[in-house]
């Protein structure tokens, strides 16, 4: 009888250690039997030790460059501030539509605004659109004249760029035949 | 037996080890280059939906991931006291080292942190509760910054703290002792490549991890909507030389036909592409000329979320009507919408190439369930073939093609739910998916319900009725009902609704509905006091309405009836409930159960005798003809056969003396002992001028028999009495009195 309580409490005890076990790997979602997770399609080849070990020095070596290097960041206004070198590229194409894109490359903007004058003669186009911001170089969200608006001939493009208030331009000249 | 125990329990720890390693190795989260597709990196539809994760969802995840980036973390825990190590920087605490640099030494991790949102660029750093500050006014935690910004620009969260991972020093999402300054840029948002060497040159009036967020979100949202436009000068769908490095051109490019908008957004955001030896090294480092960006987020997108790719058909209910109320009388029209996550296009009945499958709405669960509410659709299981609506992610914004769904665009089903009146009323689920009709794998999830509750088009409101009666016992008085239609459905009755193929509304007894009822002797049946409107009033209630047999909604219906106490009724109060009925319908409730408390008064007086004929003398064989007549002296009008309502018993001549005697004088008569059923003569209480009605004899007038007394053939000579008297037929108490005899002389 005793034997058989014993025996009882045995099992009972390792299936509870079982239980405590399987919600700890759960819990620390070493296994994950409660939220099933979708899965990669892609076969797989995890990082190496030293594909780890590696990576965590970049992170480091990045997080250090950043919080120990008094770039602009996480006290901008006492930072003195670097005006980024700036540069405007302009080129145009005719289209079969009876219009012409106007390309802009801006380099050294973030963000601003575009004013577009496009003259033939005495006939004048305005256009506006704000800066586009990309990593490599911004650009003007969009200029296309109808080239009804204005006429075919030589054409004078004027782009002015405004941010934080200074204005730069450029000005191309570009025949529509 | 105890060691038998102890293997038995060391085979279950065993199967279970296995178990877990079995287990992990289906939840396997790692990548291999041999699977990079430089032209795509995610599918438009995965990258576009808003929807990947909940709040909680996202904060579980950091909570989850915090800690995770090596250098004495503990998963799950942030360092928030810097106790730990600040290995690789310093063999001191990371809250010393932090105090080197003259930087808070208590560290708030991703999963710990809330900022004001920053809505507009400009200068500073919204206030938040880095370095143990208290949580300020109107902050969001990061969790919610990210899902607020996956909404506003329609873009997975999960591509959100990809980015975040790719693009902060830390990185912040398993940073365990984050410095202010990480988050600051943390998206690498309004950071041009313009610095020193191609280094970023961040815009100040970007700085903060909440405009971080949103203006990601905002970008990647703009560069996919205006790639196709003419002046764009970036990445898009198709053929794009991309470099491998920005400060290095020397590094070269290649063309990469990117075939998703969500990678050409991608290569927008950041300009560059892995070069082989980066590929090849997908988790280390490559070359010189590596860039590594885009194959991060691939990377970390595939190690954190599966797949980057979307199914070929996939949908995800997108939003839908609210649930509807309809009634037979009043369908109603509901949309479900439905977004496109997988890569190919949906097409409906209208667009569908030649032999391509198109998308229908389906009933489902069963699919091809037959629904009780298409009678308008296609089919049973077919609500629609054809979209009513394409719009892009946004939800808002229509498509350029209103019939072809691209992956990310969202289409809408409009459709009409239609029921009969047979639907008894309650609460119907109603399950839909598409399908991709005609496919073996039509089945592209996507299921959506309407709780649909039908409700009874006809609803009636009790507008008035007659005072409550009293009825004197063999009677019968008119009364009334008015009811206000305030459902739906227009009412009919006998007369009308025949021709317009639907149900009649009649007046019915009911508590319980269709009961007998003790006054229903003049009525169509015994539950039924009429079928026909007598009228009906516009919604004033006065005015006549020009269809006196149909009631619109707001109109007024009168029913009028008679209620008939028969001569056997109990004396005393009856309480007779009604309501309107739609009749030989489940659906026949329509509320409206008013009632009449009747009283039925006993019945007084009798019949008071006024003349008759001489005393007749007649040979046998031959018939004499004879009157009597009486007055009137009750409180009830007495009916002959010719004129006694239905219910009513009328008043019959009787041989009396005993009742119902046998008379030999009978022949000719209706029966041996009812000389007449009929009155010959109904006169105005002067007993001359004739009543206006000679088959009623109301009280105070004077009603007359006439009969005829023949003697047989058989009889002998002789003198007879013949004793008579009205009575009223079939009453329990038939007895109004006027015994009256006639001295019959027979001769030979």
């Amino acid at each position: 009888m005793k034997n058989r309580k014993i025996k009882i409490l045995i099992i009972l005890g390792t299936l509870a250690t079982l239980a405590i076990l399987v919600a700890l790997l759960e819990l620390t979602h070493v296994i994950n039997i409660y939220h099933k997770r979708p899965q990669s399609s892609v076969p797989t080849q995890g990082p190496t030790a030293e594909q780890k070990q590696a990576e965590a020095k970049f992170n480091a070596d990045s997080k250090k460059e950043l919080i120990t290097q008094p770039t602009k960041g996480d006290d901008p206004n006492s930072l003195p501030s670097v005006p980024p070198t700036t540069s405007i590229e302009l080129t145009a194409q005719q289209e079969p539509n009876n219009s012409v894109t106007v390309f802009t490359k801006l380099s050294g903007y973030s963000d601003g605004s575009c004013e577009l004058t496009s003259s033939n003669g005495s006939k004048t186009n305005n256009q506006s659109a704000k800066v586009i911001y990309q990593a490599e170089f911004s650009s003007c969200a969009g200029f296309s004249v109808p080239i009804d608006t204005i006429g075919k001939g030589i054409w004078s493009l004027k782009l002015a760029v405004t941010t934080n208030g200074t204005t730069a331009t450029k000005t191309i000249s570009y025949e529509v035949k | 037996m105890n060691k038998r125990i102890l293997i038995v329990n060391a085979i279950l720890l065993f199967s279970l080890s296995m178990g877990i390693a079995i287990f992990n190795k289906g939840q396997a989260s790692a990548v291999s280059g041999s699977n990079w597709q430089a032209g795509r990196i995610i599918d438009d539809a995965v990258f576009t939906d808003p929807n990947a994760m909940s709040v909680p969802q996202i904060q579980d995840f950091l909570n989850r991931k915090v800690g995770t980036g090596g250098y004495d973390g503990v998963p799950g825990q942030c360092d928030t006291s810097g106790a730990r190590s600040a290995q690789p920087f310093s063999n001191s605490t990371r809250a010393q080292y932090a105090a080197s640099l003259s930087r808070p030494t208590t560290f708030t991790c991703l999963n710990n942190y809330y900022e004001v949102p920053k809505t507009e660029p400009g200068p500073g750093i919204p206030a938040n509760n880095y370095g143990g500050a208290p949580i300020p006014a109107g902050a969001r935690s990061a969790a919610q910054l990210i899902w607020d910004a996956a909404q506003r620009y329609n873009i997975s969260p999960k591509v959100l703290l990809v980015t975040i991972q790719k693009e902060s020093a830390g990185p912040l999402t398993t940073d365990d002792w984050p410095f202010q300054k990480q988050y600051t840029y943390a998206m690498g948002a309004y950071c041009p490549d313009s610095g020193p060497g191609g280094a970023a040159n961040c815009n100040e009036n970007y700085a903060g991890f909440s405009i971080q967020i949103s203006e990601s979100a905002a970008l990647k949202r703009y560069y996919l909507d205006n790639m196709d436009k003419s002046w764009w000068p970036y990445k898009k769908l198709g053929n794009n030389t991309i470099l491998y490095q920005n400060s290095k051109p020397e590094c070269g490019s290649s063309i990469v036909n990117i075939t998703t908008r969500a990678t050409a957004a991608l290569y927008t955001y950041t300009p560059y592409q892995p070069n082989q030896a980066a590929i090849n090294n997908m988790y280390g480092t490559g070359d010189a000329c590596s860039a590594y960006g885009n194959r991060n987020f691939w990377r970390i997108y595939n190690d954190w979320f599966g797949t980057a790719y979307a199914n070929a058909y996939e949908a995800r209910p997108y939003s839908q009507s609210p649930y509807p109320t309809i009634t037979s009388a009043e369908p109603k029209t509901v949309y479900i919408s439905f977004a496109n996550l997988g890569f190919a296009r949906w097409y409906d009945d209208v667009s569908v190439p030649q032999g391509g499958n198109p998308l229908h709405l389906a009933a489902t669960d069963p699919i091809n369930r037959g629904s009780r509410f298409s009678a308008t659709w296609p089919s049973l299981g077919r609500p629609s073939h054809t979209f009513s609506k394409v719009y892009e992610s946004d939800g808002k914004t229509l498509a350029s093609n209103q019939h072809a769904v691209e992956p990310g665009q969202i289409a809408q089903f409009e459709f009409q739910l239609t029921v009969d009146s047979n639907v008894p009323p309650g609460v119907y689920r109603e399950s839909f998916q598409p399908v991709l009709e005609g496919a073996a794998n039509w089945n592209m999830g996507g299921i959506a319900w309407l709780d649909v509750t039908v409700a009874s088009a006809y609803k009636a409101e009790y507008k008035g009725q007659s005072p409550y009666p009293s009825i004197v016992s063999n009677t019968k008085t008119n009364s009334y009902l008015e009811y206000r239609n305030i459902g739906t459905a227009y009412w009919y009755d006998d007369l009308t609704a025949k021709t317009n193929n639907t149900a009649p509304i009649h007046l019915a007894t009911t508590a319980p509905i269709n009961r007998s009822s003790s006054f229903s002797g003049s009525w169509p049946s015994a539950s039924r006091p009429t079928g026909l409107f007598a009228m009906v009033y516009a919604a004033d209630g006065v005015t006549p309405s020009q269809f006196q047999h149909v009631v619109r909604p707001g109109e007024i219906v009168h029913f009028d009836f008679d209620l008939t106490a028969s001569a056997n009724l109990p004396i005393g109060v009856n309480r007779e409930y009604f309501q309107p009925i739609v009749e030989g319908s489940p659906n026949w409730q329509m509320g409206g159960v008013a009632w009449v408390d009747a009283t039925v008064v006993e019945r007084t007086g009798n019949a008071q005798y006024i003349s008759q004929s001489n005393p007749p003398a007649i040979n046998r064989g031959s018939s004499s003809p004879e009157f009597i007549t009486y007055r009137n002296n009750t409180n009830f009008p007495w009916y002959d056969d010719a004129s006694v309502p239905t219910g009513l018993s009328p008043l019959h001549f009787a041989t009396t003396a005993p009742i119902n005697r046998y008379s030999a004088f009978s022949y000719g008569w209706p029966s041996y002992s009812r000389p007449t059923n009929l009155f010959a003569k109904v006169y105005e209480a002067d007993g001359v001028t004739l009543a206006g009605n000679q088959h009623i004899v109301q009280p105070g007038q004077i009603g007359r028999f006439e009969f005829s007394l023949t003697p047989p053939w058989s009889f002998n000579v002789g003198s007879y009495r013949e004793y008579f008297q009205p009575l009223l037929e079939g009453a329990q108490n038939w007895n109004v009195g006027g015994v009256g005899w006639f001295d019959v002389t027979v001769l030979p």
